[in-house]
């Protein structure tokens, strides 16, 4: 784990259902809520899927809430031990990059993950965040990212 | 009831249209037959061809045509004759050469033996074949067992014309090699250089498919005098049109030195008409290199175009005021109006082709065509020329420097997640998108007033509203793609 940095990155991980993803995820963005809380995320990541599928990629997706539950903005990103069956029509997984927004964030912020969504469609780039296999070389990647963007 | 082999045409012009799988119930329903015939074609068609399926089936997604291989099958299709004749192609041959040499007879036992049939269908093949050439004001003589083709010459030239296919096909550039033409080497050099000589004296080149037509004429003129030297045009061309020939000083020039070549070449002479006839072609030719300008049109070939113009952007609904086609289709029409009155027709080989690509188009120009010949009391336009039409419209549009772009909005529900994700990715793929904004769905009210002429919406999550919009996922897949494809040209359609 990254302490409390923008980026988070959950190398190996040993997610194996939507449920504990959506789950493990609602305990990261409510480190410092209620239980109720939580909750309220993890139902939020369940009803936006409703409204559209959060795959953007082959074995990968990019689940996204703006939730005033949310105390900081962060992106997550989950490379799976294992791929993972998402759904009835979603399978094998191995990406999960998930977005946090709060609610009424600074547009400063907004701006760095609008660039950061942005070069996913960089060909190539998830290509590499799919098949990079050490850690330090995938946290590179991203600090590469962050360092460009600034 | 439509027979086999159009229902084998139609189906592959479906398949062609459609570049995913088919279902065979679709199939049945376009063709109005039962699934169980679909079955059967697809599997006669698969037969025909040699080497490898034209059409693939997958089970639950039903009939696909392989896109090459169907071009492919399309050009062998036409390219290579059997040995065995279809009685549709025994007649043709024999009409070409009966053609050919009208108005001298020949012997039926001549024509025939070659195709061992009875009386019965030579008496049967007579019939037809008249029934033909009635189209042409022409009368097939039946006489001491011999069969003559009886009527003017510009009809004789004009049945041969349409009768052997191998006009449609030729290229020019592969005359010269193709053995499968059974024309003259010797013939086929010499009117390849005749060709290269009139655009060298009018320092133009006569594009494609002018050149095979002035070909097609020049060996039309070489096999009738050689197989008929009797024949005698009875039509004179009236002195005030040889007038106005000898005016155009070049082309008349290039047209009398072409006609005593020849001559020479024959060793025959020709009669003076010849010179006016070639001299028709020429004018009707399209010729680059003398792109004329506005300045030389005729006021008739100018309100001809416009009115092709003006109806054409109404009924396509395209903005095409100052727009290059203007020169590009009025150099077309200058020699298609001429053609029209001088009955000369260029076979247009893409027809078919330019039917299924581009349906509206065609049916919209055939429409303004009508339109226009009643207005201008013009000849019929016939559909090769409404295909060639066709092309300067479709042009304009697939080049679409005109188009204005669609103001597209992109969403999603936070504004920052997949749709930014998508509009990187769209604007990448589609440029006829003008992407004004990315924003969250609980917003769209707000954005719906700021952005008050937005045409589309693009949106990973669904939505209720007036304004067409489109979901697609955020993986933006090429079935995204496609459909996103489809919606503008329907916006685009509407304008």
């Amino acid at each position: 784990m990254n302490g409390n940095s923008f980026f988070q990155i959950y190398f190996d991980c040993d997610l194996k259902s939507k449920d504990q993803v959506y789950d493990f995820i609602s305990e990261i963005a409510g480190q410092h809520s209620s239980s109720q809380q939580k909750l309220a995320i993890f139902h939020q990541f369940k009803e936006r899927e409703k409204a559209g599928s959060p795959q953007i990629e082959e074995h990968v997706l990019l689940p996204h809430i703006e939730s005033e539950h949310i105390i900081e903005s962060q992106i997550l990103f989950f490379r799976l031990a294992k791929p993972i069956c998402w759904d009835d029509t979603i399978e094998d997984i191995r990406l999960i990059i998930t977005i946090l927004l709060k609610k009424d964030e600074e547009e400063a912020i907004k701006k760095k993950i609008t660039l950061f969504t942005k070069s996913l469609a960089n060909e190539g780039y998830l290509d590499r965040l799919l098949n990079i296999e050490e850690k330090s070389v995938f946290h590179k990647e991203i600090i590469t990212f962050r360092e460009e963007s600034r | 009831m439509i027979s086999k082999d159009n229902r084998e045409q139609k189906l592959l012009q479906f398949l062609s249209k459609n570049q995913d799988y088919v279902t065979s119930k679709d199939l049945a329903d376009v063709l109005h037959t039962s699934k169980k015939t679909v079955y059967r074609l697809i599997k006669e068609i698969n037969d025909k061809c040699a080497d490898d399926s034209l059409i693939v089936s997958e089970k639950g997604r039903g009939y696909k045509l392989l896109y090459e291989e169907f071009i492919n099958y399309q050009i062998s299709n036409k390219n290579y004759k059997e040995d065995h004749f279809s009685p549709n192609e025994r007649r043709k041959r024999i009409m070409e050469e009966l053609l050919l040499s009208s108005p001298k007879p020949i012997k039926i036992h001549h024509l025939f033996s070659a195709y061992y049939v009875g009386d019965s269908v030579v008496f049967n093949d007579g019939q037809i074949m008249s029934e033909e050439l009635k189209k042409y004001n022409l009368v097939l003589e039946r006489k001491n067992r011999t069969l003559a083709i009886i009527g003017e010459e510009v009809n004789i030239r004009k049945a041969i014309k349409d009768i052997i296919e191998i006009f449609n096909i030729i290229d020019i550039d592969d005359l010269k090699t193709n053995q499968e033409l059974k024309f003259s080497k010797y013939d086929v050099l010499f009117m390849l250089d005749q060709l290269r000589n009139i655009e060298k004296d009018l320092n133009i080149t006569i594009p494609y498919p002018y050149n095979v037509n002035i070909f097609s004429h020049l060996y039309i003129l070489l096999n009738r005098s050689r197989k008929s030297s009797a024949f005698i045009y009875t039509d004179k061309e009236s002195s005030e049109e040889t007038e106005k020939m000898k005016k155009d000083f070049n082309l008349y020039q290039v047209a009398k030195s072409t006609v005593y070549n020849m001559e020479k070449y024959l060793n025959n002479a020709l009669p003076e008409i010849e010179i006016y006839f070639l001299y028709q072609y020429l004018v009707s030719s399209r010729m680059q290199g003398t792109l004329v300008t506005t300045s030389n049109l005729s006021s008739r070939v100018i309100q001809v175009t416009k009115l092709y113009i003006d109806e054409m952007s109404t009924r396509i609904g395209l903005d095409m005021d100052n727009q290059p086609i203007f020169v590009d289709l009025a150099n077309h029409i200058k020699p298609m109006l001429n053609r029209l009155e001088h009955k000369i027709r260029v076979k247009n080989s893409l027809l078919s082709q330019i039917k299924v690509t581009y349906e509206e188009i065609f049916t919209s120009v055939t429409n303004v065509s009508e339109f226009i010949s009643e207005k201008f009391n013009l000849p019929a336009i016939n559909d090769d020329e409404n295909g060639f039409i066709t092309l300067y419209f479709a042009k304009m549009i697939e080049t679409s420097e005109h188009q204005r772009p669609i103001k597209t909005l992109i969403m999603c529900t936070t504004g920052i997640g997949t749709s930014e994700l998508l509009k990187a990715k769209a604007s990448k793929k589609f440029p006829e998108l003008e992407i004004v904004d990315v924003v969250a769905s609980r917003n769209m009210q707000m954005f719906k007033e700021k952005y008050s002429d937005i045409e589309l919406i693009l949106s990973t999550v669904h939505i209720e509203d007036n304004i067409p919009f489109l979901i697609v996922s955020a993986m933006f897949t090429i079935e995204d793609q496609k459909r996103l494809q489809r919606k503008i040209e329907e916006i685009y359609h509407e304008r």
